[in-house]
C-alpha cells in the first residue's frame, strides 16, 4: 500500500470517527474530552490526525507543527501484527511484547490519553482492513 | 439466593470490611477469597451464590481498598510479606482453621505466597503467577503515574481492564468489572500493581504442600500459559495439583464465570479429600 494509499484510508477512518462510531468513541471511551493532535507512524512515515473534543477534523502526512503529543510508532510487521489481534494493550507491553509500539509524546499525555488512543488505534484497523 | 452479609473486624489495628455468604461449613474448609488488584470482595459474589448451601465462603476488602481502611500514611499494602502477614491475621481474627486461599490476578500471585510459608488446606490461583519482574522496565513509569495527579487512574485503566474480559462473559459481569475500574483509587492501585510487577516466589515453590488448583481463563492475554508453568516446574511436593483453562473467559474469571469456578473448585477439594 503506498502512502497515498494510507492516507485515503485514514480519510475513512475520519468518516467513521466523525460518523457511525462517534457516539461510542465521544461517550464510552471518552474522546469528547480529547483535543489535540494524535499520531501513527507507519514504518517512518507519520499520519497526523488532529481532533477537536473529539471529532476528528483533518489528517494529513507530517510531523505537527508543535512536535508530537500522543500516538504510536511502528514498522508494518508491528502495524500488521497488530491489525490481526487488535489488542493495543498488547501491541504496546513491554511485559508481552518483544516489539511492542513506541509511544510518541510524554509518558504523561500517553497514560491521560491511553483508553482514546486504544480506540483510535482499533478503528484505524477496521478502516484499513475491513 | 445467599444470605450475604457484611461486617468489620480490627486486622493488625486495619478496620477491615469483610463479608460472607453465611454458607455452611464444610468438612474439605473454609474459603478465603482475595480480589485482584484496586478492587474489592464483591468480585466474590457469584462465588458466594454458587456455595450457598455448600461452603462458607469469606471475602475481605484489603487495606485501602472498597469498605476497609487504608494503612498508616494513607497508603496500602505494598509487599507480600505485609500481604502475607495481613491475610493470616485476617484469617485467625476470624477464627478460620481450615483456610483455603482463592485469589485472582495479584492475588493470584498471592496465594503462592501464603501457600509457601502458612498453613493453609489448599489453595486456588486464578490468573496468577509465582514470577512477574516488570517494575525495572518501562512499565514501572506507567505504575508510578497512576497516582499522578494529573492522570485519571480510572480512565487510563479503562481499555486495559476492558481488554482483559473474556468474551463469553456476560454483560453484567462485564459492567460490574468496569463499575469496579470507576471505583479504583490511584495510590491505591499503585501499591497493588507495584506488588504484582515485583514479585517472585518461584524459589519456594517446592514448600508447597497442599492440593493446588490453578484456574486460567484462557482470553486473558496478560496472563499467558508460561505463568503457570513456570508454577508447576516448581511445585513438585503438592499431594494434587491442578491446572484448568476455560476457554472464552478472562481475567476477571470468578467475576466472569462464578459457577464454572465454582465447580472446578468442588470437583478438585472432593477429589482432593477422597
Amino acid at each position: 500500500m503506498t502512502n497515498e494509499e494510507k492516507l485515503q484510508k485514514f480519510k475513512a477512518l475520519q468518516e467513521l470517527i466523525n460518523g457511525p462510531e462517534a457516539d461510542e468513541f465521544l461517550n464510552y471511551w471518552d474522546g469528547r474530552f480529547f483535543t489535540g493532535d494524535m499520531t501513527f507512524i507507519m514504518d517512518n512515515v507519520p499520519f497526523n490526525m488532529f481532533f477537536y473534543k473529539g471529532k476528528m477534523i483533518d489528517v494529513f502526512i507530517g510531523q505537527p507543527s508543535n512536535g508530537y503529543n500522543v500516538g504510536i510508532s511502528g514498522d508494518a510487521e508491528q502495524w500488521n501484527a497488530f491489525f490481526e489481534h487488535r489488542n493495543f494493550q498488547l501491541a504496546t507491553s513491554v511485559k508481552h511484547c518483544d516489539r511492542p509500539f513506541t509511544n510518541l509524546g510524554s509518558a504523561l499525555a500517553n497514560r491521560q490519553n491511553n483508553a482514546v488512543i486504544a480506540q483510535v488505534a482499533r478503528l484505524t484497523a477496521k478502516a484499513f482492513c475491513d | 439466593m445467599a444470605n450475604i452479609t457484611g461486617t468489620y473486624i480490627d486486622v493488625k489495628g486495619i478496620k477491615t470490611y469483610y463479608e460472607t455468604n453465611n454458607g455452611p461449613k464444610n468438612p474439605h474448609g473454609t474459603l478465603v477469597c482475595l480480589h485482584t488488584a484496586g478492587r474489592e470482595g464483591r468480585q466474590y459474589h457469584g462465588l458466594m451464590e454458587y456455595f450457598a448451601d455448600k461452603y462458607t465462603v469469606v471475602a475481605f476488602d484489603m487495606p485501602a481498598h472498597g469498605k476497609s481502611w487504608p494503612l498508616p500514611g494513607l497508603t496500602g499494602i505494598k509487599t507480600k510479606e505485609e500481604y502475607g502477614e495481613f491475610t493470616w491475621a485476617f484469617i485467625q481474627a476470624l477464627g478460620i482453621e481450615d483456610p483455603i486461599v482463592v485469589g485472582c490476578s495479584v492475588a493470584g500471585n498471592m496465594v503462592y505466597y501464603l501457600a509457601e510459608n502458612y498453613p493453609v488446606r489448599a489453595m486456588v490461583s486464578m490468573q496468577g503467577s509465582p514470577q512477574i519482574l516488570a517494575m525495572q522496565t518501562s512499565y514501572g513509569t506507567t505504575v508510578d503515574l497512576l497516582d499522578n495527579p494529573y492522570v485519571s487512574c480510572q480512565h487510563s485503566h479503562w481499555d486495559f481492564s476492558e481488554s482483559l474480559i473474556g468474551r463469553y462473559a456476560p454483560k453484567e459481569a462485564h459492567d460490574h468489572i468496569m463499575w469496579g475500574v470507576c471505583q479504583e483509587i490511584g495510590r491505591t492501585k499503585k501499591c497493588d500493581l507495584s506488588l504484582y510487577n515485583n514479585y517472585d516466589v518461584t524459589g519456594d515453590l517446592d514448600k508447597i504442600t497442599c492440593p493446588s488448583l490453578l484456574i486460567r481463563g484462557t482470553d486473558d492475554w496478560n496472563v499467558p500459559d508460561h505463568y503457570y508453568e513456570t508454577a508447576i516446574k516448581g511445585m513438585v511436593n503438592c499431594p494434587k495439583l491442578e491446572w484448568k483453562k476455560v476457554e472464552g473467559y478472562g481475567h476477571f474469571i470468578a467475576v466472569e464465570a462464578p459457577e464454572i469456578v465454582g465447580e472446578l473448585i468442588d470437583n478438585f477439594l472432593n477429589e482432593a479429600n477422597a
